[in-house]
């Protein structure tokens, strides 16, 4: 499988020269195949975000170098190919919204991409209903008047409309309900399966126990891990630096396992653990449950 | 109306022209929050949260009804300054509240329209920016920071005002883990210790266990209020589609199955020492 994403040694400086020089990354290399998903966590100004704007070239590296879609990211006179495979939504999209209508805000994307009316129509209803916007009526209104979250998809779906090879999503889950979450869940569920590329950006491992392929954790612009998710869940004492937490149901086994009891650990789900500590109740109580 | 606290009074607010036509943003929501609570709000996007935290310091006007923040009327003109001293708000979003070039002037901003004395302003920065791990960032400027680092600046600028009433929409949302606990901790130090009142509003059902008090928004009303375990424990917040923190979650599969587990229990710690301590 030849790489989607490839970096070699990528730094990357803010404000050279200046009281403000600030290096954001050091020596990054990271490979991504086709369809991978790839998790990017770390501390606050540990470089996330400076990362994930170098992946369609909004910022390009200081030293070393990128490719992305097989474009290196640093030529100025292919930019304009990478932003049509490389998909970015930056934090708090909905602040970047700007057309009078949803329905404008989503078209923007596809028309600049020279589509035919009916084709951008039909892209947009598409990228409205993967986001959960189904009800039409929503599509002529003023995105100001919607609420943050919904404000969020549309953002989202105005990215996904433009049908990016690799999608990069900059913390898209902050803020978002529990439902927002779900359907953002399900949405990379669905690139998975279609071998599409994603990225995302989170503080909350939790978030990538699902469908990661890869994780990349930052500290100070550096690269501290790079590899399996399955592989990070084997490194207590990256987890515990940078206070990564395992979703609570696994603590509570995990806890229980170092206290030396016999609990099995390796589980999948709430419902499974709930059973697990159930049957480990019942077999190791003695004496009455005190009420 | 006199006395401490926050009043709500028939609150019912409209924006003129959104998504859900003529539904009101809040209907009729009748509240009181009393001095020195720790109130988690919580709903989903769109149910009113926001709109309620901007009724609070008067940003925003109720359509019908009434604010009364210690008696003070939010929409008399006259008391909102003292109102919004009062009243501290952290935004969602920190590049919507953020102004100054540098941070110490970003934090000092407050303080200095307060007329307070440069010693007791320099105090309060200095703490502000202790309880808020931005000690190494004073002479930085706020828009070269990142999202989280940003959020941290919001929040030791509302902190500096010393406000009796704390609002934060959504502080913990780009907060790595270890801020998020920082963060959290300090919130219980400040309620328990300078009584300073909380207001949080968050989808992180873990921002809410350590609140005395949990209030569910659904559709601008009032759906759900109760202390953290009545709530999570609460079949209806399914039906909301509200996530239930995953120890709650391991609470209730035990009780349902007989084991009966303290009130006191509310994190993973407190859950595997029970747990132990039925062996």
């Amino acid at each position: 499988m030849p790489a989607v994403v490839e970096t070699h040694h990528l730094s990357y400086t803010y404000l050279p020269g200046s009281v403000y020089e600030h290096q954001a990354l050091k020596d990054i290399n990271i490979s991504l195949t086709k369809g991978e998903f790839l998790g990017i966590l770390g501390p606050n100004g540990s470089g996330k975000s400076t990362l994930a704007q170098h992946f369609n070239g909004l910022i390009r590296p200081t030293s070393g170098h990128m490719t992305v879609c097989g474009i290196p990211t640093s030529d100025p006179k292919l930019s304009k190919d990478l932003w049509k495979k490389a998909g970015l939504v930056f934090q708090y999209p909905e602040q970047q919204i700007f057309q009078i209508t949803v329905f404008n805000e989503v078209a923007y994307g596809p028309r600049n991409l020279g589509l035919p009316e009916a084709e951008v129509a039909e892209r947009v209803h598409d990228a409205l209903q993967q986001v959960g916007i189904t009800q039409g009526d929503i599509n002529h209104l003023a995105p100001v008047t919607l609420s943050g979250g919904l404000r969020r998809r549309v953002a989202i779906a105005g990215m996904l409309a433009i049908q990016p090879e690799i999608l990069i999503l900059d913390e898209p889950m902050a803020g978002l309900d529990a439902a927002g979450r779900r359907l953002l869940s399900d949405i990379f569920k669905k690139r998975h399966e279609k071998k599409e590329t994603t990225v995302m950006i989170s503080h909350n491992l939790k978030e990538f126990m699902t469908v990661t392929d890869k994780i990349a954790v930052l500290d100070s612009g550096s690269m501290i891990f790079f590899g399996d998710v399955k592989d990070l869940l084997m490194r207590p004492e990256i987890l515990g630096q940078y206070q990564l937490e395992l979703p609570e149901y696994l603590q509570v086994v995990y806890r229980l396992a170092e206290k030396g009891f016999d609990i099995k650990t390796d589980i999948s789900s709430m419902q499974e653990a709930g059973e697990e500590i159930l049957r480990f109740l019942q077999e190791n109580k003695h004496g009455d449950v005190t009420i | 109306m006199t006395g401490q606290g926050i009043e709500f009074v028939n609150v019912t607010k409209h924006y003129k022209d959104s998504s859900q036509g003529k539904t009101p943003a809040l209907q009729d929501i009748s509240l009181s929050i009393t001095k020195g609570e720790y109130v988690g709000l919580l709903g989903m996007n769109g149910s009113g949260k926001s709109t309620l935290a901007k009724l609070l310091n008067g940003l925003l006007k109720p359509t019908d009804g009434k604010v009364y923040i210690n008696g003070l009327d939010t929409t008399n003109i006259e008391q909102l300054s003292e109102v919004r001293r009062l009243v501290g708000m952290v935004f969602q979003n920190p590049d919507n509240q953020l102004i100054s070039p540098v941070i110490e002037e970003e934090i000092a901003f407050g303080p200095e329209n307060l007329g307070l004395p440069i010693s007791e302003i320099n105090r309060r920065i200095n703490w502000a920016l202790q309880v808020c791990g931005l000690e190494d960032k004073r002479y930085h400027a706020p828009h070269l920071l990142s999202g989280g680092q940003k959020q941290r600046v919001a929040l030791a600028s509302a902190l500096a005002m010393l406000p009796e009433y704390l609002v934060l929409d959504e502080p913990t949302s780009m907060l790595d883990p270890a801020g998020r606990k920082e963060l959290l901790a300090h919130l219980r130090v400040l309620n328990k210790e300078e009584d300073m009142t909380i207001l949080i509003i968050s989808h992180n059902p873990e921002d809410l266990v350590q609140a005395d008090r949990l209030i569910v928004l659904d559709h601008g009303s009032i759906f759900l209020q109760g202390t953290p375990r009545e709530v999570y424990a609460n079949a209806k917040m399914a039906e909301l589609g509200l996530d239930t923190p995953a120890v709650y979650q391991l609470i209730n599969q035990l009780e349902s199955n007989g084991y009966p587990v303290p009130e006191n229990v509310k994190s993973v710690r407190e859950l595997v020492d029970y747990l132990c301590l039925q062996l």
